[in-house]
């Protein structure tokens, strides 16, 4: 009884809030999901997944670890780990994250390039992507995405992304696709201790998701985030503490319906 | 300069051409309120609000006596300007002049034509004269008389019509008269009369119902600073402590336009009360003390209300009166509105006791309030008031706090009722930088949270049955451009009025305003609500008991302009969109207005069209009228709308406007309902207005 209820619950949320969900669509971070699940602006070790583009504005190698509890529900909790590594040409990522239980999970290998031309940065990354339903096997699946980060003026940017470019299935006996995203945003940076994130983000078979995050730093070492997102409606805040060369991100997620969300990073720079 | 200076918050309502000559950049005192105001979905009747609002407008602060609390109540200022103006003036000494507040570090011209208005140099205390020569010789001393009627016949006023049930017929003449004389100073002293009668009433003397000719009378005489005492108030007032959960003198500004500051709430402390609505305030006596930072305030009130009682009796054959309605409403037409006039007697003693830091950072209260009415209030049973308030006492007490830190201003109340049910409200409204200012709040109300005079942030009418969140923001990235935004989310733990399970919802604004000049002004609005309703029985159309999603989308685009100085235009479009149970229906409204002023008189003309699919549809215009008139009507159904409304100073002292407004339906022979009903498709009011300077 107990499985097929935990199933029947993801079979519900991925179909209700995949976009929350799916590991394909989750915002990996602490930080991201502190700013209402916004991706592409923000420069740490989870550019890598949040946004291939910003890979190369990150200003040193960074390594995080990243913890995802939902609603009290141990399947559906993610754990991912990340670097990306920072050279005179370019950057170079790799990841990897598992979401779910026992009887329903996905893996994620990822490995991304990025490099900055002028105003734009940009970067491309393949992932390795697998699924497994207990009783139904194991899928693979290759998935390729693209994305950039521009810098408008000193105080704006604009971001965009388009992961699952190749649009692959969940296996090669499936017919069912991964998520194909196209997300767009710009960021605005009023003062140094102040960025506003809004996005835009589309999956092919779901109504847009709109995004809005706000963050700031009281002090250096201390920084407070909130923010909110549509589909499913949900708001967010969260707070980030750093040292020189590392620190921590913790996020809390309020969704009306379902409960709340808790969110862990921690990360060590060079 | 400096008298003009003075009354400038008051001549600017009557006489904007001349207030605009004397303090150079002004503000339109009614658009600034029209921002300031919720944004209207519900039949509220905000004419207390108005009037406090205006208490706030016209009462100048002097700059080097004013409070951090009276400062962000004109919510014109961010809390680091205020806390930048306390600071220089302590470390600077006081203020020599007003130019002086160019040199605030945070203060930027705009701040600067916005606030400088509403405060003074001038001080009070220094007066040598006696109080009663003040009394004499006040300036802002002035009376006015307003007339109103509806000059179609509404089905309530025909004498001879035996369908009629005779109780609910209306007894009086649909006249609406109302006299007001009132002589003010601020922080000195406010003596004001209300006399009002509303439509349908009579004009009589008659003891049994307790009708003394007018309807409605309301008095009161408030003094200021003599000695320890702050405040004595006599007769009519209001009491505002805290974050409104106890003491919220009917003030409630929440989700409005304006999306930051209006979270917050002052402690404004013993106001005088100056509206005409009936109910919502204290009449006795109202004291407040000052003790070095210490501030205590004690109130005794004792108010006859308007309510249902029944008689029922009981087994052992006794027939106790019990209370099933309390009627807001202050209307005593028929002999069934008089049945209910006056039938239950409501005594409130209440506490509060205030500390101000010195530095002007922090304060902290607490509030005490017992309230005890003569017959015990019953109410009718159903399941969703289960837990409303039941009983003949209440009491509810409180403990706030504000809090100033950096560049963040911190507030929060909680309280505990009689019930044992618990409200709290804790926020924060900060500038984050220069362009960008934020406000978080949070609130829990228990379902069996019991407050009477509470007017805190809420989704809901009442503080009661509800937890959220509400986040507001405001870029400035240019003095021409503004963006204004908020989203609350909230949920409700029980059953409310046409929902039957508990429920959630949310609701999101955002607005874009672009000024490139003064004269000119584009604004563009969008709002969305999303909220649980019951369902409707499709085939018998009754409700049922499954509840469906209502959303409700609104959109306006408005465009003002000063063509010269003499004439000015606005132009607003207002859509909404009705999704539920399957169904989208629209509304429509177009409204131009033109304004033409001349040296001692003014025109207003208005001109608007709507249509709207269904009630859901209605659609809420705010409309100009005479002087302290104050209304925000709905518009349902198809037809058009024109108002004409004409200022004229007689001479210095009198003061004449008329107003004549006129709804055409082209959907409808019959407009309203009941004994409101009028037959044919046209309702005109007229509105003449008095104001007499008595000096």
């Amino acid at each position: 009884m107990k499985p097929s209820l935990i199933f029947c619950l993801w079979l519900l949320f991925s179909i209700e809030a995949s976009a929350q969900i799916d590991l394909s669509t989750q915002a990996i971070g602490a930080k991201s999901q502190g700013l209402g699940t916004t991706k592409l602006y923000h420069r740490d070790a989870w550019s890598l997944t949040n946004n291939v583009g910003a890979l190369d504005r990150i200003t040193d190698s960074e390594i995080g670890i990243t913890i995802d509890q939902r609603f009290g529900i141990q399947e559906l909790s993610t754990t991912a780990l990340s670097g990306v590594f920072k050279s005179q040409k370019g950057s170079i990522g790799i990841g990897i994250a598992r979401y779910g239980g026992e009887l329903f999970n996905q893996h994620r290998l990822e490995l991304g390039l990025g490099t900055t031309r002028g105003i734009l940065s940009f970067g491309l990354k393949a992932g390795l992507f697998q699924t497994h339903i207990e009783g139904f096997g194991t899928g693979n699946a290759i998935q390729f995405s693209l994305g950039g980060l521009a810098e408008l003026g000193p105080k704006f940017f604009f971001g965009t992304q388009l992961s699952n470019v190749n649009q692959s299935r969940i296996s090669t006996y499936s017919s069912q696709r991964l998520p194909t995203l196209l997300q767009m945003g710009t960021t605005y940076l009023p003062s140094k201790n102040l960025e506003i994130h809004a996005e835009l983000e589309k999956e092919l078979d779901n109504p847009p998701i709109f995004k809005f995050g706000l963050q700031y730093s009281l002090e250096k070492w201390i920084i407070l985030r909130t923010g909110i997102h549509s589909y499913p409606t949900a708001l967010n805040f969260g707070l980030g503490l750093q040292k020189k060369n590392y620190g921590l991100d913790y996020a809390y997620g309020q969704n009306t319906a379902l409960g709340s969300t808790h969110h862990l990073s921690l990360f060590l720079k060079r | 300069m400096k008298v003009i200076l003075y009354l400038s918050g008051f001549l600017l309502l009557a006489l904007p051409a001349i207030a605009q000559q004397n303090t150079g950049p002004t503000l339109n005192i009614l658009q600034l309120m029209e921002r300031l105001f919720p944004i209207q979905d519900e039949d509220l009747d905000y004419e207390a609000l108005y009037e406090l609002l205006l208490e706030i407008y016209q009462n100048p602060l002097e700059i080097n006596r004013v409070t951090a609390d009276e400062l962000q109540a004109t919510y014109l200022l961010s809390p680091p300007q205020i806390q930048v103006l306390l600071e220089h003036r302590k470390t600077w000494g006081d203020f020599l002049s007003l130019y002086e507040l160019q040199t605030l570090p945070n203060w930027d011209s705009t701040t600067l034509a916005t606030i400088l208005p509403f405060l003074t140099l001038e001080s009070t205390a220094t007066s040598s004269k006696t109080f009663f020569e003040r009394l004499r010789s006040e300036e802002n001393n002035f009376l006015v008389l307003r007339h109103r009627r509806t000059w179609e016949l509404r089905k309530g006023y025909s004498k001879n019509d035996s369908t009629l049930n005779p109780t609910s017929r209306y007894l009086g003449d649909p006249n609406d008269l109302f006299l007001r004389y009132r002589v003010l100073h601020a922080k000195d002293f406010s003596l004001g009369l209300i006399l009002e009668k509303d439509p349908g009433e009579v004009l009589t003397w008659d003891t049994k119902t307790r009708r003394y000719g007018f309807n409605f009378a309301s008095f009161h005489f408030t003094r200021y600073g003599m000695g320890r005492w702050k405040t004595i108030s006599l007769g009519d007032f209001q009491a505002s402590f805290g974050q409104g959960l106890v003491f919220g003198a009917g003030f409630s500004l929440g989700k409005g336009a304006e999306t930051v500051p209006t979270v917050r709430r002052s402690s404004l402390g013993l106001l005088p009360y100056t509206a005409s609505i009936e109910t919502g305030f204290f009449r006795g006596i109202g004291l407040t003390r000052q003790m070095g930072k210490w501030q205590s305030s004690l109130i005794v009130s004792s108010v006859g209300k308007d309510g249902r009682v029944t008689e029922s009796s009981d087994s052992l054959g006794a027939a106790p009166q019990t209370l099933t309605s309390l009627s807001q409403t202050g209307l005593h037409r028929s002999l069934s509105e008089l049945s209910t006039k006056n039938q239950v007697r409501e005594t409130n003693l209440g506490k509060n006791l205030q500390y101000n830091a010195q530095s002007g950072r922090w304060s902290a209260g607490l509030n005490f309030l017992h309230t005890h009415f003569s017959i015990p209030w019953i109410r009718n049973a159903t399941s969703y008031n289960a837990f409303d308030f039941s009983g003949q006492t209440n009491q509810v007490g409180s403990l706030y706090a504000n809090l100033t830190w950096k560049n963040f201003a911190f507030f929060g109340e909680s309280a505990r009722s009689k019930s044992q049910g618990h409200g709290t409200v804790l926020g924060l409204v900060s500038s984050l930088s220069r362009t960008v200012d934020f406000s978080l709040l949070w609130r829990s109300y228990d379902r069996h949270f019991h407050s009477l005079y509470a007017t805190a942030f809420a989704e809901s009418t009442r503080p009661s049955n509800e937890r959220g969140v509400y986040l507001g923001f405001q870029v400035k990235p240019s003095s021409t451009l503004k963006f204004n935004a908020y989203v609350d989310f909230f949920t409700f733990p029980w059953l409310k009025f046409r929902v039957a399970t508990p429920s959630n919802g949310q609701e999101w604004l955002v607005r874009w305003s672009y000024q490139p000049q003064k004269t000119r002004q584009v604004t563009l609005q969008f709002k969305q609500e999303r909220k649980m309703r019951n369902l409707t029985d499709e085939v018998e159309s009754t409700p049922t008991q499954q509840v469906g999603t209502i959303l409700k989308s609104q959109a306006q685009a408005s465009l003002e302009l000063e063509i010269s100085p003499e004439l000015s235009s606005r132009s607003r479009v207002l859509w909404n969109q009705v999704t539920f149970d399957q169904k989208k229906t629209q509304g429509w409204m177009l409204i131009q207005e033109c304004s033409f002023s001349r040296a001692n008189w003014k025109l207003t003309a208005r001109m608007a069209l709507f249509d709207t699919d269904t009630f859901d549809n209605r659609i809420y215009a705010y409309e100009q009228n005479a002087v302290g008139t104050f209304a925000i009507p709905a518009f349902s159904g198809r037809g058009s709308r024109q108002y004409l409304l004409a200022q004229y100073r007689i001479h210095s002292r009198l003061t004449a406007y008329f107003r004549i407004a006129q709804t055409i339906y082209s959907d409808r022979e019959l407009i309203s309902s009941g004994m409101q009903e009028i037959s044919g498709p046209k309702q005109t009011d007229t509105v003449l207005l008095l104001r007499y300077a008595l000096h």
